[in-house]
């Protein structure tokens, strides 16, 4: 047994254990990428770096062995420093996005690649019906915004590029629909309550959005508007011929009867006094309101909408009262608030790597023969759709789904985030091609987004596979081969899901079976 | 098996690769040679090949891509039938390298982004460095090495070589000869080396024998190795009656002339013949063939050859230019293998290890570890294992290596050590076998250098013979065997690790140490790595003694330093000097200053891990600390004199375009790092630079140097750092759109001035992209848009009316 400090930290370990064993055993975290317990540590991400007392450099955690009496330090400012230069140098890299464009634009943030995705799978009914959990769980009004939403998302469509963007409002439109005729609505939603109450001054797009969000976790709500009607500038703003008022009077009744939101028309309120027994407050009254009444200091107190500052378009206000009910929630459940998100975007993609993307749509329903329907980009009369679920079918089947397949368990993306990267730090020199290869086994393959940390190489020599992967090249021209054009899950033969495991980006990853 | 080379797929012959199979082996570590074999064959790697190997040997399919892919031997798309290699070294680069591949390029008339032109003749290639840098811009073409290439001369260069094909009978001119004649008080010695052959010394040599034998006279022709003046070749020395005369720059008309002067032919016939041709000659030329020989005369007293001989001191090059490379019995009869005798017979095998260390000689391979300690520490690691009850098997527990993969460009002392001191070196490594117990002894050489692959190979073959190398050497107890294994082209290999995996038939990628190779080296066994001129020295401190080589040099780095000393100096060559000697005594005495009158700037050390020391610090003594401390290193030993012409930042460019592409891509700081670094450098070259660049340049280089895990990361950046410590004020220029020195295309721009009088269409006739219109009896003028920078226009022309304007100033007009 050997005795080193780690951070000031008395730890022992055992001969032969390396710094990042030693501190794993005390507890101590180091991150890693391309370290595996079942290899030889590969050594080359360098996310792991620690300083030992009396050297210059940065060491390796995952290679370096612990010695007898080292001082290691393992989050100075210097290290993370360079924990950070290290993602940094590897973004620069990157290619691909984490998140579609499209859903990036939406002030939602509706996971749009993933509705595609569900429409593609399975039978229809349950293709939608499973498309219609993510439209709920993303929009407080969905069927409301589906004739109201100037569909922003649709103009950062890839799609758009040689060809037309995916009609997203369309497909939003059509599941609307159904959602609203759909038992679902009523019915499928089970809320474990809270005991917590919190007051919700307006009852527009924002103030709606909020109450929907926060009653969907488990809060009881309180809509106080200062008007005789719900709805703020949904209903002053939007004639009835461009919102039927029956289609918004119902997503009102269903928050109403479903999610227990109570609502006091009439009803100004004019300082915090008169909400205070509230456990938190949220302000979203509109252009009328005096911040300063409010005091955004009080930590209780959460402002958003027009509240805050002019908001043309009620998707936006929505998209304010999404994050008003987030930065509650946090309040309320005694969390810090999250690690800003991270979100890596390569923003233009050549010709020939947008074809990649379409030529290796990973979801793809193979039942699906319905020829692909023109679509014009204008915004479409939801009325006039004859088949809909052909032409849905086919409209989400020509979505690239260009957001990453790792977006949730991506390495690079949780460190970036963690240590807050800056993408672009290093923009000088080039990219990584983008490319993605879809294979029958259901593995994609997308080279721009490796990081060359060999740890599916070394997977695969482990397993004594052949072929199996290789390094190719050298330099800053290294990459990750399978050898004689042998197709890659092939060439993994049974190493096949430790590789996809290891991969700290989404450079490998498996679409779910189909 | 026929010598013609394939430019065909089809050639797929599963017999012949049965039968290397049979001869190289099966193994996983034989996948190099075997790919070594196919390339020889093939001139490249064809798919149904490796596709055979791999199911026929022990080497996985991702091995033989894995492999075959990182070393740039190896080729995978068919090459033309004759391969021509431009040197792109340090030395070559800064006497325009890139112009010379371009023009080769263009005269080849290959299509943009191929590098074979469209009948398969030629291929070219950029290579990094094949070690001939005082014949800058150097360029080979298969086994040829053609000398001093500039941007116009490619199409001469191609014709020759077409030429040399059609009368060639199979032998080649650096063909080694063992001709043995221990007479020597009348000989003329030709040195052989790669780079003397390559400026012409093997044509001397012929028409030398030819002499002779047309008059008979008693005279031997002898081969020596590198005489270091490389200067001044091909160089020819005569021995008459004992006495010494260099005959230096001759040209093969100038020999008999040389001879003569000094032979007469001893028969009447002889004579006659001799005066006839001597008075047609006269008749025939301008001038007589005796005057020709005291134009070429050089002396030992000539003050330029005084200054570059006065200050050195030959321990590793002991009698260099006087010896026959293989010459066993002369290596012999000059003290060779005393001290290997002394070790074996006279010294405690403990007390080795210890004179060494006593000697304070440290590596001579670039980070200067001390050599004592090293060979300590094999053999401790060798007993410990010894202790323990291992298996018995057929492999040596102790490996000795002799690193000889000279990777940096702008450097040849190894490969000159190798060629012309085969058993000084042999000496050095059997001597280190012995005291740390080695049982094999092993030679990495680069296959750059396919004569001292040769000469190495021979060498061993003739100390086989002679008992030096085998079972129980000299009587004693004492066996080792020796093999020789070819680097496949990887600079990265130089490093200990990296070249270790590369002997196992592996990628050449460094592993994190410790464990250093002393205790866990090739097949895991201790294994004591040495560079070549380090085992060289061995010999003569055990004969010398440690006190007299720690009495040369400074107190921290003993003993002398052998350099190659290039680029743009005027007396460029070989020079092995005490350490502690200084920049300006290396450029000024030895070197005779900055050639053509320009003003030196700078001097380039270590190549890509070492940096660029100013004119300004010239007084700076060379050694291992001194160096390290002004933000270079000594590196293997090239010296690159930078004059007021080169641009600093390109020269920053130039190392970084080099590591970048050697790196071996593992760690993200160097791979990327260096590319980064690169990306930057390259804007700045182009005139995009900004302020924030040089900031972030300058903090990369500081996070590549800090966070890399082999020797070749961590000094990467040091060619930056040094020019951005140095030359900082050529950074802002080239920032505020300057190119100081007028060297980097993108901010410069041609133009004809009023020189140009008589309209001569000189400069018309050699634009090769047609830029300047064919406009006799008037001044010319270049089409900017067409007009590449090759610059051979303004190398042509005979008025010097063409001049580099920076674009900036151009654009202003």
């Amino acid at each position: 047994m050997i005795q080193l400090i780690i951070d000031g930290k008395t730890v022992t370990a055992n001969n032969g254990a390396t710094i990042l064993d030693a501190a794993r055993s005390a507890g101590i975290y180091i991150p890693t990428m391309c370290h595996d317990d079942k290899i030889e540590p590969p050594v080359s991400c360098f996310i792991c770096v620690v300083k030992v007392g009396g050297r210059d450099n940065f060491l390796p955690a995952c290679a370096t062995k612990a010695q007898n009496g080292m001082t290691v330090d393992t989050c100075s400012k210097e290290v993370v420093d360079c924990r950070r230069r290290a993602i940094e140098l590897m973004l620069s890299e990157h290619t691909g996005s984490c998140e579609a464009p499209c859903t990036k634009i939406c002030p939602l943030g509706l996971d749009i690649p993933e509705v595609m995705r569900r429409l593609q799978s399975g039978n229809a009914a349950a293709a939608l019906d499973s498309a219609m959990q993510i439209i709920r769980r993303d929009m407080p009004f969905p069927a409301t915004l589906a004739y109201i939403c100037p569909a922003p998302c649709q103009k950062g469509c890839r799609k758009a590029a040689g060809d037309s963007a995916v009609s997203i409002k369309r497909i939003h439109g059509i599941i609307a629909e159904k959602i609203m005729s759909a038992p679902f609505y009523d019915n499928k939603i089970n809320i474990t309550p809270k005991h917590k109450n919190v007051a919700i001054i307006g009852s527009g797009p924002a103030g709606l959005s909020a109450a929907y969000f926060l009653a969907l976790k488990g809060y009881s709500c309180t809509i106080m508007e200062k008007q005789p009607f719900i709805g703020g500038t949904l209903r002053s703003q939007f004639s009835e011929l461009v919102l039927p008022r029956d289609i918004l009077d119902a997503e009102i009744g269903f928050m109403a009867a479903t999610l227990g939101v109570r609502f006091f028309v009439g009803t100004n309120v004019s300082s915090i006094d008169e909400v205070n027994a509230y456990d938190a407050v949220i302000v979203a009254s509109g252009l009328q309101t005096c911040l300063d009444t409010f005091s955004t200091d009080n930590p209780k107190i959460f402002a958003c909408g027009s509240a805050v500052k002019p908001v043309q378009q009620a998707v936006r206000s929505a998209g304010q009262g999404k994050s008003a009910a987030d930065s509650a929630h946090n309040y309320l459940s005694g969390k810090a608030a999250p690690l800003k998100q991270f979100f890596f975007n390569t923003a233009r993609l050549s010709a020939e790597e947008t074809e990649s993307l379409a030529g290796s749509i990973p979801y793809i329903n193979k039942l699906s023969t319905t020829p692909l329907a023109p679509n014009n980009e204008e915004d479409i009369d939801t009325d006039t759709l004859m088949d809909i679920d052909a032409d849905m079918d086919s409209e989400s089947s020509r979505c690239l789904q260009c957001d990453c397949g790792r977006k949730d368990s991506c390495l690079l993306r949780t460190y970036a985030a963690h240590y807050g990267a800056r993408p672009s730090r290093y923009a000088a020199g080039s990219r990584n091609q983008y490319a993605r290869e879809t294979y029958g086994s259901g593995l994609v393959h997308e080279p721009g987004k490796c990081i060359v940390c060999a740890k599916c190489v070394n997977l695969t020599k482990e397993k004594n596979i052949k072929p199996g992967l290789a390094l190719s090249g050298r330099g800053s021209d290294v990459h990750i081969t399978a050898p004689f054009d042998t197709p890659f899950d092939k060439a993994m033969g049974t190493a096949l899901t430790d590789c996809v495991k290891g991969c700290p980006t989404g450079a490998l990853w498996l679409t779910e079976k189909q | 098996m026929s010598n013609d080379k394939q430019y065909s797929d089809d050639a797929f012959d599963p017999a012949w690769i049965d039968a290397q199979l049979d001869t190289i082996g099966r193994g996983a570590d034989k996948v190099i040679p075997l790919l070594q074999a196919i390339q020889k064959r093939y001139n490249y790697l064809p798919r149904p090949v490796l596709v055979y190997l791999s199911e026929n040997s022990d080497i996985t399919p991702a091995d033989v891509v894995g492999i075959s892919t990182f070393y740039s031997q190896f080729r995978h798309t068919p090459a033309g039938r004759h391969c021509i290699n431009v040197c792109v070294g340090t030395a070559c680069h800064v006497k325009g390298a890139d112009l010379v591949y371009d023009s080769f390029h263009r005269h080849l008339g290959c299509a943009e982004g191929a590098d074979t032109d469209s009948r398969g003749l030629f291929t070219v290639n950029k290579v990094a460095c094949l070690g001939c840098c005082s014949l800058a811009v150097a360029v080979q073409i298969d086994d040829i090495i053609y000398g001093h290439v500039t941007a116009a001369g490619a199409g001469d260069i191609i014709k020759d070589f077409l030429g040399r094909q059609k009368t060639r009978e199979g032998g080649k001119g650096a063909a080694y000869d063992d001709n043995k004649n221990l007479s020597a008080a009348n000989e003329i010695r030709v040195s052989l080396g790669s780079c003397c052959v390559a400026s012409g010394s093997a044509g001397a040599e012929a028409i030398a024998r030819e002499t002779i034998a047309r008059y008979n006279l008693p005279v031997n022709v002898k081969h020596v190795g590198c005489v270091g003046m490389c200067h001044r070749t091909p160089l020819i020395e005569v021995i008459a009656n004992g006495a010494s005369q260099y005959y230096a720059n001759i040209k093969p008309d100038d020999v008999p002339g040389i001879i003569l002067n000094h032979f007469r032919p001893t028969s009447l016939v002889n004579r006659a013949i001799c005066w006839v041709d001597t008075a047609a000659e006269s008749l025939l030329l301008s001038e007589p063939a005796l005057p020709a020989a005291s134009r070429l005369r050089i002396d030992r007293d000539d003050k330029a050859v005084d200054g570059f001989f006065n200050k050195q001191k030959h321990i590793a090059i002991e009698h260099y230019g006087a010896m026959t490379p293989l010459d066993i019995d002369e290596y012999i009869s000059k003290g060779g293998f005393e001290a290997l005798k002394k070790c074996l017979r006279e010294l405690n095998v403990n007390d080795i290890a210890d004179i060494l260390d006593d000697s304070g000689l440290r590596g001579r391979g670039g980070a200067g570890f001390p050599a004592g300690i090293k060979w300590e520490a094999v053999k401790g690691h060798a007993s410990m294992k010894e202790s323990s009850p291992s298996e018995k098997s057929a492999l040596p527990d102790v490996y000795l290596i002799c690193n000889g993969d000279e990777g940096d460009p702008g450097a040849y002392m190894d490969r000159m050590l190798l060629e012309s001191f085969p058993y000084r070196i042999i000496e050095g490594m059997l001597i280190a076998a012995y005291a740390v117990g080695a049982g094999e002894a092993i030679f990495y050489i680069r296959a750059e250098y396919p004569y001292a692959l040769k000469i190495i190979r021979a060498a061993i073959d003739i100390c086989e013979k002679r008992n030096f190398i085998g079972g129980d050497i000299l009587g004693s107890k004492f066996s080792v065997k020796f093999t020789v294994v070819e680097g496949a082209g990887a600079f990265v290999c130089g490093e200990e690790t990296a070249l270790i995996k590369s002997i196992e038939g592996k990628r050449g990628m460094p592993a994190l140490k410790p464990p250093f190779p002393a205790a866990s080296g090739l097949r895991g066994k201790p294994t004591l790595i040495n560079n070549c001129e380090t085992f060289a020295c061995v010999p003569w401190i055990i004969a010398n003694g440690a006190e007299k080589f720690k009495s040369i040099g400074t107190p921290e780095s003993p003993g002398t330093k052998v350099f190659a000393l290039t680029g743009k100096i005027a007396r460029g060559g070989l020079i092995e000097t005490p350490m502690g000697i200084t920049v300006k005594e290396i450029v000024e005495h030895i070197g005779g200053g900055i050639a053509n009158g320009k003003k030196f700037k700078a001097i380039q050390i270590g190549g890509p891990s070492g940096g660029c020391i100013p004119a300004e610090m010239g007084s700076i003594p060379i050694d291992f600390e001194r160096l390290a401390g002004a933000g270079a290193m000594m590196g293997s030993g090239g010296l690159v004199a930078l004059d007021e012409s080169d641009c600093m930042v390109d020269i920053a460019r130039y190392f970084l375009t080099f590591t970048q592409d050697q790196s071996c891509g593992r760690c993200t700081f160097c791979r990327v790092g260096t590319k980064k670094m690169l990306g930057i450098l390259e804007k700045i070259c182009g005139g995009n630079g900004t302020a924030e660049d040089l900031q972030t340049l300058e903090e990369l280089a500081a996070a590549v140097k800090s966070a890399s895990l082999c020797g070749l990361g961590k000094t990467a950046p040091n060619p930056v750092l040094t020019t951005l410590k140095y030359f900082r004020s050529e950074y802002e220029a080239h920032i505020s759109g300057e190119c100081p020195a007028g060297k980097c295309k993108e901010m410069i721009t041609y133009s004809i001035t009023d020189k140009c009088t008589t309209g001569c269409t000189i400069c018309s006739q050699v634009c090769p992209v047609d830029a300047i219109p064919f406009t006799p009896y008037s001044r010319h003028s270049i089409d900017d848009a067409l007009c590449t920078r090759c610059d051979v226009c303004r190398a042509a022309c005979p008025e010097d009316a063409i001049e580099i304007v920076p674009r900036k100033k151009a654009d202003a007009v």
